[in-house]
């Protein structure tokens, strides 16, 4: 069937997890404990199945059956040794080893009595599992409610399997459970947890929900301590105000800051959704003043081709990320973006031709967070207040044009730097000739722009504007031959390509540069018309690109497996308008080579080389390294040299140090081995095949440059089958001098929920270690999952390139 | 009821065992006694002392086959096995290998039970069903329409342990 | 050394459904772009009539940061494109199994020059794009009638 298209209402708010390998908890879609085709309050109908060795009774009255005894009647089965059925009273009576089965739950016991229409009755000295959370435990007795609902009295839960003498590792004992799947309440009257016999929590009353439904409550209070604020607690409380509307407030409290609060509000709608956060202290000790920090993202739909997003990042000060304050979390911590931007997009048939329209319109600020202990001042980024434009480009026909327009006004927080409107147009139409082999491709292009500055430029203008046309002729050709590499059958192709571009210079010295920078020089760019990036700088051209790439395809799949690209640009006359400001002589551009495979088995590299042909040395290079041999095991390693910037070694691994992971195979033997990549069928068979590993998690990004290490993370993971342990050490530099170090401990009991001391350190691993798999899907699980709390490191807000 | 009514026999052939003092009656025998009926294949009658005893044979395609009116509740039971033995004396009905006993109540199908021997004691109105006997390994079957909560009230009180 | 100019990549299977593309993406732009450029190619707006029901089960693109100065401020950025696809008849028979397609590339970053790299990425994931729907066109390209019979070999390329 097709699967629908998720409707914003349905999805809920919560993203699903990939699984991980070790056995994982539950899958995601199975069913609510209850018995999910008995409506709340309404009978359980049905014919009921008897089977036995044998029956003995009055037909329409009582059948007495012994011998493994089967029952089964609508979600209800129930196995035993000997079952009497009442059927005037609909009353079955098991005894001996009794099972009995709804939905995924399992309760055993020796004596069950059941009404078995209004499955009411209650069972003696039972042991229970829940299939949902793959968890249970031993009571003195349960009472049947009806369809959903029940009683346990005198009831122990854990996920652990008991083994005899040894004390649970963690169990969950409270005098009395009621749970109202309907209600989708569990409510645990004197509860305690108790972690290998120590109670480290104890409640009165302890409500949980028993469905995957979200439910209001407290979540796991957080504890962590880091450098900058000292010991600091947060409780969070989530509220589940309505299906599409929940929030989460979160006193804290920080033993150098003191008290702030954070809340955070996330709505999803049918034509529109979003989250909005605030964090407040209103008296830090530390500072002596109040900080906060605000972030908001808004996306929507209006019809159904116009969508818009709004969306910021604003905090009380500049410190406030030297602080590693909570609720500023951003790509560029530094650098915090508030944008609105709305796009319309339509296709139309022009001259016989379908053309794909975008009108689009933006307004774009920052906050740019000055390091004052830092001598240098980092100039801000031009705002767009507002920019509005239009794009349209041919989808088909044999002439491929495109043409945009565009009306800006750019303003700067930095007063020295000049404001001014700018309205632009470019233009391009292309002749791609040729066939899946060869190919060439005229094309001619404009861009032309003319600025209305507030005061005047540096030639005592205040407007110009300026045309510049671009001719260019690509030609590509595509050789393939069979080849046999790696013990597979595979096609090597050899792809060249020339590209010839001529710009006439124009002089753009006086014109403001609001959005142009130089193009990073690599494989993509070489090939590019303008060595600036954005629209204000465009730099003349007479020259020859050169390249050639060859890749090795699979032939039965067509999957590539490497592939190596080297490209020079030959320049025919020089280059007056160049990024490093000086016009350029040097005839051969520097030599670009990268290469990327995958060809061994659980081995990626990739590299890319910068070589500066006149100055003999390597100006730019990028090596990476991951080696996942299998499930949690991953190693990277990556170098990063950006001559005269910055030369970075960053390690990252998850590997298993001891139990189940380790030692059982060496790389030798592992080329040896034939199965798949993903060592699926290399877990061990039966039981909790990971049981008692612990893993070693981390990475390191140690700056050559600086001579020190900028971030820092080591980790401990331990997974005890029924628990599973985190410790995470983590220290970041915030300051040429100073860095913040931050300790994070993480308990959580499979089956139940997560305690955690100090920030999540799950999101933070799957950010940074690349193969970084997560031991246990945590998703199904019945416990408030802390995916929702407001602390989450991987907030993305208002992402940098939408 | 029942009792007080003539045995009826017709059937193909009769042979008459004087020595043994049996009847062999075969080519398709249907036994009535007021509701009930009795048809099989071939079924030898013998006269007990307090009664007659039939032994209906029937074969896996075509099993000998049993109905008759419960006594007091408006519902009919019918049967079929292998070999049915029906004592007229005691009233009492046992299905043999692959039996199958039906119930119906106001004409639909209420109760079904199948094993391989089933007894039926209309005078006790007690069914007893034995899974397995002798080598055969086998389990027996019931499908139960229990009783609405509404009419749970009029069915007769008590129940035969 | 035994090249010879490749013949077009004929699509055999040329009746194509295209599926499970949310709104507009960059590389669900460029998947339909070469689709089309293929000879004979025909794009369908449902799976009835279709040879090949193209169906895209994941694209998402992201950008983690890959150096950052001792002040917090970021030098390197890794953008990533990852587009996870399967290929299917009408009727549900595997051609190509869910396969995952993943491609990055790095680019320097100042925060002053926000703007221009705003442009600068928007570039890059351009071109993963092309990369990766080639990609997906060579594996379409490869699927011949026969394959509507044969089980299909699953992969999973960098």
């Amino acid at each position: 069937a097709d699967p629908a298209e998720p409707s914003a209402a349905s999805t809920g708010l919560r993203a699903a997890a990939p699984a991980g390998l070790c056995r994982p908890v539950t899958r995601g879609k199975t069913r609510p404990a209850t018995g999910s085709s008995v409506q709340a309050g309404r009978n359980n109908t049905g014919e009921l199945e008897l089977e036995a060795d044998q029956v003995r009774g009055r037909i329409g009255e009582q059948l007495l059956a012994e011998g493994h005894v089967q029952l089964r009647r609508g979600v209800l089965s129930l196995e035993a040794d000997q079952l009497e059925y009442t059927q005037a009273s609909d009353l079955a009576r098991a005894t001996g080893s009794v099972h009995l089965r709804r939905g995924d739950d399992v309760f055993t016991g020796p004596e069950l009595a059941l009404d078995t229409t209004r499955l009411e009755g209650h069972f003696d000295r039972p042991t229970y599992r829940f299939g949902r959370t793959d968890a249970g435990g031993q009571a003195e007795r349960i009472d049947f409610l009806g369809a959903n609902r029940m009683a346990v009295t005198g009831a122990t839960y854990s996920s652990c399997e008991p083994s005899e003498g040894e004390t649970l590792p963690w169990v969950l004992s409270s005098r009395r459970v009621r749970l109202d799947f309907d209600a989708n309440e569990g409510i645990a009257e004197d509860a305690v947890l108790r972690f290998y016999g120590v109670p480290i929590l104890a409640a009165p009353v302890l409500s949980f929900p028993v469905t995957d439904e979200r439910k209001s409550g407290w979540l796991p209070p957080t504890i962590g301590t880091t450098s900058s604020s000292g010991l600091e607690v947060s409780v969070p409380y989530y509220w589940n105000i309505a299906p599409q509307y929940d929030a989460t407030i979160t006193p804290t409290m920080s033993y150098k800051r003191g008290p702030g609060v954070d809340a955070e509000v996330r709505y999803l709608q049918p034509g529109w959704s979003g989250e909005l956060g605030f964090y407040a202290l209103p008296d830090d000790r530390v500072a002596d003043r109040e900080r906060w920090a605000w972030r908001a993202q808004h996306r929507g739909q209006i019809g159904p081709d116009i969508d818009y997003q709004i969306g910021g990042l604003r905090v009380s000060d500049d410190n406030y990320y030297t602080d590693d304050l909570r609720g500023a979390d951003f790509l560029t911590p530094r650098l915090l973006p508030t944008r609105a931007q709305a796009q319309r997009r339509s296709s139309l048939r022009l001259g016989g031709a379908e053309v794909e329209q975008t009108i689009y319109a933006q307004v774009h600020t920052w906050q740019l967070l000055q390091d004052r202990s830092d001598s240098t001042l980092v100039t801000t980024p031009y705002r767009r207040q507002p920019q509005v434009g239009a794009r349209w480009r041919t989808v088909d026909g044999p002439l491929d044009w495109s043409l945009q327009t565009e009306a800006s006004r750019f303003t700067n927080a930095d007063t020295s730097l000049i404001s001014g409107d700018r309205v632009h147009l470019q233009g391009s139409v292309a002749w791609p000739l040729g066939d899946g082999g060869w190919s060439l491709t005229p094309r001619l292009a404009f861009n032309a722009a003319s600025y209305q500055t507030d005061t005047a430029m540096s030639d005592g203008l205040r407007s110009r504007s300026r045309f510049i046309p671009t001719f260019t002729l690509d030609s590509r050709w595509t050789f393939e031959r069979p080849t046999e590499a790696f013990g597979r059958a595979l096609t090597q192709t050899l792809e060249p390509r020339l590209r010839y571009v001529k710009t006439p210079y124009r002089d753009q010295s006086t014109l403001p540069n609001f959005d142009s920078a130089g193009l990073d020089f690599n494989t993509d760019s070489v090939f590019a018309d303008n060595s600036f990036s954005g629209t204000d700088r465009i730099s003349d051209a007479h020259q020859i690109t050169a390249g050639a790439s060859t890749r090795f395809l699979a032939s039965d799949t067509g999957g590539e497996l490497a592939r190596f690209t080297v490209a020079q640009r030959f320049l025919l006359s020089d280059q007056q308008i160049t990024p490093e400001g000086t016009p350029q002589t040097r005839r051969f551009s520097d030599l670009l080579l990268q290469a990327s495979t995958s060809a061994l088995r659980n081995l990626n590299l990739d590299g890319i080389v910068q070589y500066d042909t006149d100055q003999q040395r390597v100006k730019r290079t990028i090596g990476s390294v991951r080696y996942t041999p299998g499930p949690y095991q991953a190693l990277s390693a990556s170098y990063r040299l950006q001559r005269g910037s910055s030369e970075q070694l960053s390690l990252g691994w998850q590997w298993p140090l001891a139990g189940w992971g380790t030692g059982r195979r060496t790389p030798a033997a592992e080329a040896v081995q034939q199965t798949s990549t993903l060592a699926l069928d290399r877990t061990p068979r039966g039981g909790n095949d990971c049981k008692g590993a612990l893993y070693g998690v981390g990475w390191v990004d140690y700056s050559l440059r600086d001579q020190r290490l900028t971030s820092t993370v080591l980790g401990l993971e331990y997974d005890a089958g029924c628990w599973i342990g985190r410790l995470v050490a983590q220290r970041q530099s915030v300051a040429n001098s100073s860095s913040n170090t931050k300790l994070m401990l993480q308990i959580e009991f499979v089956g139940l929920s997560r305690l955690s001391l100090g920030s999540n350190p799950l999101s933070s691993f799957k950010d940074n270690i690349p193969g970084y798999q997560m031991l246990r899907d945590p998703q199904g699980r019945n416990d408030v999952s802390d995916d929702i709390t407001p602390y989450n490191r991987s907030f993305k807000g208002v992402n940098l390139f939408p | 009821a029942d009792r007080d009514e003539p045995l009826t026999v017709d059937a193909g052939q009769m042979k008459i065992d004087g020595k043994r003092r049996t009847r062999q009656l075969t080519g398709g025998v249907e036994i009535t006694r007021g509701s009930l009926v009795l048809k099989a294949g071939e079924v030898e009658m013998r006269e007990g002392p307090r009664g007659a005893l039939a032994t209906a044979l029937g074969t896996a395609a075509q099993p000998a086959t049993f109905r008759q009116k419960r006594v007091g509740p408006d519902e009919v039971i019918e049967g079929d096995a292998r070999r049915i033995e029906y004592d007229a004396a005691s009233e009492t009905v046992r299905f043999i290998e692959a039996a199958r006993v039906r119930v119906y109540r106001d004409g639909k199908l209420a109760d079904q039970v199948s094993g391989d021997q089933i007894t039926y004691d209309r005078q006790r109105d007690v069914v007893e069903v034995l899974g397995a006997t002798g080598a055969v390994p086998g389990r027996v079957r019931a499908v139960v329409t229990p009783r609405a909560a509404s009419d749970a009230a009029s069915a007769p009180a008590g129940g035969a342990r | 050394c035994g090249f010879q100019l490749r013949r077009p990549p004929a699509l055999q299977l040329r009746r194509i459904h295209l599926r499970g593309l949310v709104g507009s993406s960059l590389l669900g732009e460029e998947l339909r772009r070469q689709l089309r450029a293929s000879p004979g190619v025909e794009l369908l707006e449902a799976p009835p009539g279709a040879d090949v029901v193209l169906q895209v089960l994941e694209d998402s693109r992201d950008e983690v940061v890959a150096v950052s100065t001792s002040a917090g401020l970021v030098r390197e950025l890794t953008l990533r494109s990852r587009l996870r696809f399967r290929a299917q008849t009408p009727s549900g028979l595997e051609l190509i199994a869910p396969t995952l397609l993943q491609q990055q590339r790095d680019m320097s970053y100042t925060e002053t020059d926000a703007l221009a790299k705003e442009h600068e990425a928007l570039l890059l994931y351009r071109a993963m794009s092309v990369d990766i729907a080639a990609q997906v066109v060579r594996r379409l390209a490869i699927l011949g009638p026969a394959a509507l019979v044969a089980p299909a070999a699953s992969a999973s390329a960098p």
